[in-house]
């Protein structure tokens, strides 16, 4: 007890300082964290907090997401994922384990080379990123029949954790933040462009439904919609393909575990079918974050593909 | 033997006609590539194409007309392929006859396509150190004079007796407009190279209107980038560095470069005053520079269309119009 509250009193002090330090570089220098300011980046910091959603969704947690575009360009995910832990964080008392999340960088070399590798427009900078990159974030945690709350200003709380009371059948984390104009200027989140982003998680993870919201009018997106794709990538291909003719009536598709047959954590999801009508096109993935540029595992789709046909046209 | 000549098909040929998704859970992947979005995660190769295989073998065997209408397919693509092919080769030889290359060209040694980049840079002076600067190999140069026709103002026979835009044809290989063939292309990736400045930004604007009014496809297909040259150099005692912009050169500038006395800055006016080996390390070599791939917005087509019609088009109205509208957006002006 006394070992932890003396070490407790030591590293008070510099981790004060270091969450004020955390978050400045983002502000200062956006880029290196999510690739620019511009609308690209803009659009990122969205993907970021349903990308957290969605890690819930996929570790088996969460099977409900909610994006809603609101008309003063702020946005709310919320899933019913396990919820950010809310009790203390033991390295820093007197700061829930949620302030600390959001208010600090995650560690050194791995963070920035992950935030590099990452950055053009892909996901993997933390939610302390969108944080400090917001004039106002709030969460809300439903946790144990308990909601709490806290609020944000540019990666800074504008005060501690709040109770705010309990609550029943209700569990999960709900983000709601406004990207800020000092970095972003006057841009605006673009309705289809997150509602294609919603829709892509769904079909990604076929175990999460994804509900869809838009207050801001833009006569080519529906302003609700619910994605739930039980088939996943098969069903989603049929629906892409439905107006057009193919040469397999159902595509080629299937779904391989990692676990089961390399006894490694992952798995690979695909469909594929052919048509005269159109050119071709492969959407790849890699933990539901699109790899417009392939890959390796697009290798290993075209050389499985290709092997299978000579070998087949060999007969 | 279903089919004997299966033996004909490419990857590109799967890809004619192959719609397909990919989606892959992987633990701690890695990323390469200029926009840093291509998987390099070495193991996911096999994995995928193990997994893929005895799936894709059975599937076929189950249902044998469709595994039949897609082998005749492909094997068609294959053939169509190998024919244009030939085509194009005794097309290449009659045209090699003809090819005239814009003279102020400095053109790369490599013989294939694959690799190579045409830098389009502003003036004759930079083109004195990017010539030093380049890999003789792979990398040309094309020396723009000046500022080049804005084509949204001009009519199409204008467009043909300008000299500079008939020099990036020919360099390119290409023609433009609906007679434009992205397969033409002389060289892989198009990066324009001008000055950190607003006459650069200005050149590098009117180009890309030009690319994108005229040949559509090289954009589409990622072929056009933006070099990236740095604008200042800070010298402290022996240190030397280069940097961006201006916040990044305070940041520098604050925390000081490490050597001794004071820091002297300067502000590249042009690429010319580079030499060759800066304007190589920071600019120019692909193992240290950085690139921006000029893309258009998907869902945004035609907002860019009317965009660039407003702002490169011939009516000052709307233009006009534009800047009223956005002008508060507009903190700091670089005039």
């Amino acid at each position: 007890m006394n070992d932890l509250l003396s070490g407790a009193s030591q590293t008070y002090d510099a981790s004060s300082i270091e969450v004020l330090e955390g978050l400045e570089p983002v502000r200062k220098r956006p880029g290196m964290y999510i690739g620019g300011t511009d609308e690209r980046a803009l659009h990122h910091m969205v993907a970021e907090i349903l990308d957290n959603a969605m890690d819930e969704a996929v570790a088996g947690h969460a099977n409900r997401i909610e994006l809603e575009l609101h008309a003063d360009n702020s946005v709310t995910v919320r899933d019913n994922g396990r919820g950010i832990p809310v009790d203390p964080h033991p390295k820093f008392p007197g700061k829930s384990a949620l302030e600390v999340i959001l208010c600090t960088l995650h560690a050194g070399g791995k963070f920035s080379n992950k935030a590099y590798s990452t950055s053009g427009g892909l996901n993997g900078v933390g939610s302390s990123v969108v944080n400090a990159l917001s004039d106002l974030m709030t969460v809300q945690v439903a946790l144990n029949k308990e909601l709490y709350e806290q609020s944000f200003s540019r990666g800074i709380p504008k005060g501690p954790i709040q109770k705010l009371g309990p609550i029943q059948n209700r569990r999960g984390t709900t983000v709601t933040f406004h990207p800020d104009p000092e970095i972003f200027g006057h841009q605006t989140l673009k309705p289809a462009r997150l509602y294609k982003l919603a829709r892509s998680k769904a079909y990604l993870f076929s175990g999460v439904e994804i509900r869809w919201k838009s207050a801001v009018a833009d006569p080519d997106t529906p302003s609700e919609a619910t994605f739930h794709y039980p088939a996943g990538l098969a069903q989603y291909l049929t629906e892409t393909l439905s107006k057009i003719t193919t040469y397999a009536e159902r595509p080629f598709a299937g779904r391989v575990s990692f676990e089961e047959k390399y006894q490694i954590p992952g798995s690979v999801e695909w469909a594929i079918n052919w048509t005269p009508a159109q050119d071709g096109f492969l959407h790849s993935y890699c933990n539901t974050v699109p790899t417009p540029e392939g890959g390796t595992h697009e290798s290993g789709f075209w050389a499985a593909t290709l092997k299978g046909i000579k070998a087949y046209g060999r007969g | 033997m279903k089919n004997r000549k299966a033996d004909l098909i490419t990857r590109d040929d799967l890809l004619t006609g192959g719609c397909a998704l990919l989606s892959v859970f992987i633990r701690e992947p890695s990323f390469v590539g200029q926009t840093k979005d291509r998987l390099s995660t070495e193991e996911a190769a096999k994995w995928v194409e193990n997994a893929v295989r005895d799936h894709f073998d059975t599937w076929l065997a189950a249902d044998p007309r469709s595994a039949g209408a897609i082998l005749d397919f492909l094997v068609l693509r294959a053939e169509e392929r190998l024919r244009r092919r030939e085509e194009k080769e005794t097309q290449r030889k009659t045209a090699t006859k003809k090819l005239r290359l814009p003279g102020k060209l400095t053109d790369c040694s490599s013989k294939t396509r694959e690799g190579t980049e045409l830098f389009i840079v502003e003036g004759d002076s930079a083109g004195g150190s990017a010539k030093g600067a380049r890999s003789r190999e792979t990398q040309a140069l094309l020396p723009l004079k000046g500022k080049i026709l804005n084509v949204l103002g001009a009519a199409s026979a204008k467009l043909n007796e300008n000299s500079e835009i008939r020099d990036i044809c020919e360099a390119l290989g290409v023609q433009m407009g609906t007679r434009f063939k992205v397969d033409d292309l002389r060289y892989e990736k198009i990066i324009i190279m001008t000055d950190a400045d607003v006459d650069g930004a200005h050149i590098a604007s009117l180009l890309m209107t030009f690319f994108f009014t005229q040949m559509r496809p090289l954009i589409d297909k990622g072929h056009l980038y933006l070099a990236c040259p740095p604008l200042y150099r800070l010298t402290q005692g022996a240190r030397r560095m280069y940097v961006a912009d201006d916040a990044e050169k305070e940041e520098w500038l604050a925390k000081g470069l490490g050597g001794k006395g004071k820091i002297d800055v300067q502000r590249f006016k042009g690429l010319g005053e580079m030499d060759a080996k800066d304007l190589k390390d920071t600019t120019m070599n692909p193992a240290t520079r950085k690139l921006i791939r000029v893309m258009i917005d998907d869902e945004a087509g035609g907002e860019t269309n009317d965009l660039v019609e407003r702002l490169m088009g011939k009516k000052p109205e709307l233009r006009f119009q534009y800047i009223q509208e956005n002008a508060r957006f507009v903190e700091e002006l670089d005039v």
